[in-house]
């Protein structure tokens, strides 16, 4: 377990930084076991990725709460919105129109699994993934190139991604059990 | 360069020379395999030892080059992954589709037989 832990954490998008970062968080939050450690630190090191794509100039900023057996990290930026494509159409934020609560989009999909999102609203989604049925051999010239969303995903229990309107910032947020 | 080759029987080994595998890196790495794949070696090992982590621009450059070695009817096998690299593998699937081997020899042993 973890204990209390709220800090905050600034990253200035330079790459050199980004492992050294990683690891202080992973030294704030104290005993973790080593499962916990490897998910926060691929989770982490995918956000930071992120923001060094996608960011530009501005900083990154990480909050890190655990509380009993709950961690949750949250990474808010103000580049370019998130990326996402339904489709042959790309998302722009905030989405155009109405009645989007509870919209499922496909996000990218290949051979061992499809990745989705649920529209919360407008400005915000929750991602989660579909197992689809492996073959045998695996289908390689199916398998997808982009592997970040998939590996955020896959390594915790809840991901979220939200646009402020007002602030124009984005917000990642994700949480897993210890 | 982020990749040092040597030959081992009939395996051509690619050492990772760098330790952060990450976005940095990815499309010099991409290129370099493409290239070693043109030069007709069909059987490479992309050995992970120096490597302590890998991000996804890497691991997507590192699927793109299996694609490109496959059109070309040569391998790409790893070896040499720490913890992390080798749980990052298993947990987005790609231990399905890459041979692991715990170090270059046996990779290139493996290739031997």
């Amino acid at each position: 377990m973890p204990g209390t832990v709220s800090k905050k954490y600034v990253f200035n998008n330079n790459a050199d930084g980004m492992y050294p970062l990683v690891l202080t968080i992973i030294e704030d939050l104290g005993q973790i076991n080593e499962h916990t450690a490897f998910k926060v630190k691929m989770i982490l090191v995918e956000l930071i990725t992120n923001s060094l794509k996608h960011s530009g100039q501005g900083d990154t900023t990480i909050a890190i709460t655990a509380s009993g057996n709950i961690i949750t990290i949250k990474k808010t930026d103000t580049g370019n919105g998130l990326a996402v494509r339904c489709g042959n159409n790309l998302l722009e934020w905030p989405l155009p129109g109405k009645h989007h609560a509870g919209k499922i989009i496909t996000v990218y999909n290949d051979s061992s699994a499809v990745l989705k999102a649920k529209l919360h609203n407008n400005c915000m989604l929750l991602f989660f993934i579909e197992e689809t049925e492996e073959t045998d051999p695996i289908d390689i010239n199916s398998l997808a190139e982009h592997f970040g969303l998939m590996i955020i995903t896959r390594a915790c229990d809840k991901f979220e991604y939200g646009f402020d309107i007002d602030t124009c910032t984005n917000s990642f947020t994700v949480s897993l059990t210890v | 360069m982020i990749l040092v080759t040597n030959t081992h029987k009939d395996a051509l080994i690619a050492g990772i020379q760098v330790k952060e595998a990450n976005l940095t890196v990815s499309d010099g790495f991409k290129n370099e395999m493409t290239a070693l794949i043109d030069q007709d070696n069909k059987y490479i090992v992309v050995d992970f030892e120096q490597v302590i982590y890998v991000d996804s621009s890497f691991l997507g450059a590192l699927v793109s080059a299996l694609k490109y070695a496959i059109a070309n009817k040569a391998e790409i096998v790893v070896a040499g992954l720490n913890k992390d690299v080798s749980g990052l593998f298993q947990l987005i699937r790609l231990d399905k589709a890459f041979k692991i081997y715990v170090s270059a020899a046996e990779a290139a042993d493996n290739k031997a037989q």
